[in-house]
């Protein structure tokens, strides 16, 4: 399995560079990922999101509905995909230190 | 916590992963487990590249005890030019002589014929599964078509670019539109898929953004593809033809103007397809296809022109077959006193207004909203249903027919489960269900079967004796 290395520490990630053990998770990991997703500085809005998946996913296991992200953090669909380019999927719950979801958003 | 995995028998892709305490406490999931296991089932890549029928080789070479390696296995890849190069009779036999030919057209640009011709000759066609490309800054519009002869070509890419209303493209746009094509694709433009988009075909992944960026500057967008509004697609309408109720093409560019954000960015459970349109005979097939339909009505009775149905008449028009298939039996024609309708059994089917052409829609003019058909989905084809009969279609933002667009796609982004078409959850709740949810008062003007088929023929001695009062009592046209 690949490894990366962010601020020192090996993290085991998947094909798509997605870390495997969300329990390593901390703001360093997101910092070292944003580069690698098109983000040159993460902002308090960005941390909204990523806190908001990151919560949600330690208390129910799985990645939250896109509905149920654009209600709870207030921003609308568009403005998630001008936070994180690659779109909520791809980019904000790799940030976020969740596994890959399934299907194709 | 123990994980169990399922991988692929050829590549060894984990295909699902379960939690081993989960598995014993669901037993849904278990069974789903034990069923796979036995199939020993393969990932969608190799299913697509062929392998499972290279893992059968195997295994009946394995049983048979047979030494010899299978001779299509063993041979060396065959190269991409080679294929390119090669001979295409099937093909050739289709190219034009009287008509202008698809094979001809395809052997001018970048396509890859060999494709195509193994399709022909191998009766089945060499394309693999289709999927989405994520592209930075881009939310949808991008595709891929997978290949299941990665010999022949790796697959290919696609864009699909929303046209403008009315899918007219000045002869300009059009040409730097090809050069963008020439440049970064195949050279091959597919001119207008179902779904009423224009699909650049064949642009390898490194070309994907300078491709987007030429065409975005150019004034056009990208998008419809995923979990969002399809491009809609509407009738002609007021720019070539005569009934037109209201103004599709003004419409649709409302609609853009207001759901534009939703056509490119995948929100919903599942796709939702919109058709606009002009008038019940329903030209873009909405009722058939469309999770959401727009159609021109009216409510008055049709206006008739007595003259000029006398003019017909007299020029040999069939005014009794008319008259007699009249669904709604509405229709009444004395030599002396001109055509008449009967306002309360007209139905609006718009049958005498295609027939004559002195009678014409009425001037009470507005648009129904229909949901929930679709082709495919769960349960099958479905046919859409009346949600709202009349609203007053009042340019240039439409605000009431929106709002009302916009709550029941609400609704079935709250309620709808993951990949469930409009007609799908529909058949779940219940029509109802439905009304409660939108908050829509139901009304008798709701009817599940519109119109009756004119245009199905029959003998006399075919129909059973209880249907002999038909108001088709036998066909004028087979004769």
């Amino acid at each position: 399995m690949p490894t990366i290395t962010l601020s020192g520490r090996q993290f085991e990630v998947d094909e798509d560079g997605f870390i495997q053990d969300p329990a390593q998770w901390d703001d360093a990991v997101a910092n070292g990922l944003a580069a690698g997703e098109g983000i040159t500085a993460l902002t308090e809005d960005h941390w909204k999101v990523i806190r908001y998946l990151h919560s949600y996913y330690t208390e129910f296991g799985s990645a939250p509905m896109i509905r149920k992200l654009c209600k709870e953090t207030g921003f609308n669909l568009k403005t998630i995909y001008q936070l994180f380019p690659t779109g909520p999927a791809k980019g904000a719950c790799k940030l976020a230190g969740l596994p890959k979801p399934t299907g194709c958003v | 916590m123990e994980k169990i995995k399922l991988c692929c028998a050829k590549c060894g892709f984990t295909v699902e992963e379960y939690v081993a305490d989960e598995l014993a406490a669901d037993s849904r999931k278990l069974k789903r487990y034990k069923y796979l296991k036995n199939k020993s089932s393969i990932c969608p890549s190799c299913l697509a590249s062929g392998r499972l029928n290279e893992l059968r080789a195997i295994e009946e070479a394995v049983v048979g005890g047979a030494a010899q390696p299978d001779a299509k296995s063993s041979a060396a890849p065959v190269g991409h030019a080679e294929y390119a190069a090669g001979e295409t009779p099937m093909m050739d036999a289709l190219a034009g002589r009287e008509w202008p030919s698809h094979t001809t057209e395809l052997k001018q640009t970048g396509y890859p014929v060999q494709m195509y011709e193994q399709a022909l000759q191998q009766r089945r066609t060499q394309w693999g599964y289709g999927g989405y490309v994520s592209l930075p800054g881009v939310a949808s519009g991008v595709l891929v078509r997978s290949s299941a002869r990665p010999d022949i070509t790796k697959g290919s890419n696609f864009l699909r670019i929303m046209d403008p209303c009315g899918n007219f493209f000045s002869a300009d746009a059009m040409r730097k539109l090809c050069d963008i094509a020439d440049k970064y694709a195949y050279g091959l433009l597919h001119l207008l898929s179902t779904g009423g988009d224009l699909e650049m075909l064949g642009i390898p992944t490194e070309n994907l953004k300078p491709a987007v960026e030429e065409i975005t500057a150019l004034g056009f967008d990208i998008g419809s593809t995923g979990d969002d509004y399809r491009t809609s697609e509407e009738c002609i309408g007021p720019a070539k033809c005569d009934l037109a109720l209201y103004d599709t093409l003004g419409f649709r560019y409302a609609w853009y103007r207001r759901f534009l954000d939703d056509v490119q960015y995948p929100r919903f459970p599942h796709k939702i397809k919109s058709k606009f349109a002009g008038c019940p005979n329903d030209c873009v097939r909405g009722c058939q296809k469309a999770d959401i339909f727009v159609c021109g009505v009216f409510r008055d009775s049709p206006r008739i022109d007595q003259p000029k149905v006398a003019e017909w008449v007299e020029g040999g028009g069939n005014i009794t077959l008319i008259c007699s298939r009249c669904p709604g039996r509405a229709l009444h024609w004395e030599p002396g006193r001109g055509l008449s309708i009967d306002a309360d059994s007209c139905m609006h089917c718009m049958y005498c207004s295609n027939k004559i052409s002195g009678v014409r829609p009425g001037v009470d003019r507005g648009v129904s909203i229909l949901v929930g058909g679709k082709l495919r989905g769960k349960y099958g084809p479905t046919l859409s249903k009346v949600l709202v009969p009349f609203l007053k279609a009042e340019p240039p933002d439409y605000k009431e027919v929106f709002d009302c667009i916009e709550r029941v796609t609400e609704i079935y982004d709250e309620h709808a489960r993951k990949k469930e078409r409009m007609g799908d959850f529909l058949l779940r709740i219940g029509m109802d269900e439905f009304y409660k949810l939108t908050g829509i008062t139901p009304t008798p003007h709701l009817v599940s079967q519109p119109r009756t088929n004119l245009f199905c023929h029959w003998d006399a001695e075919e129909v059973r004796p209880s249907h002999k009062e038909s108001p088709c009592p036998e066909s004028e046209y087979r004769r």
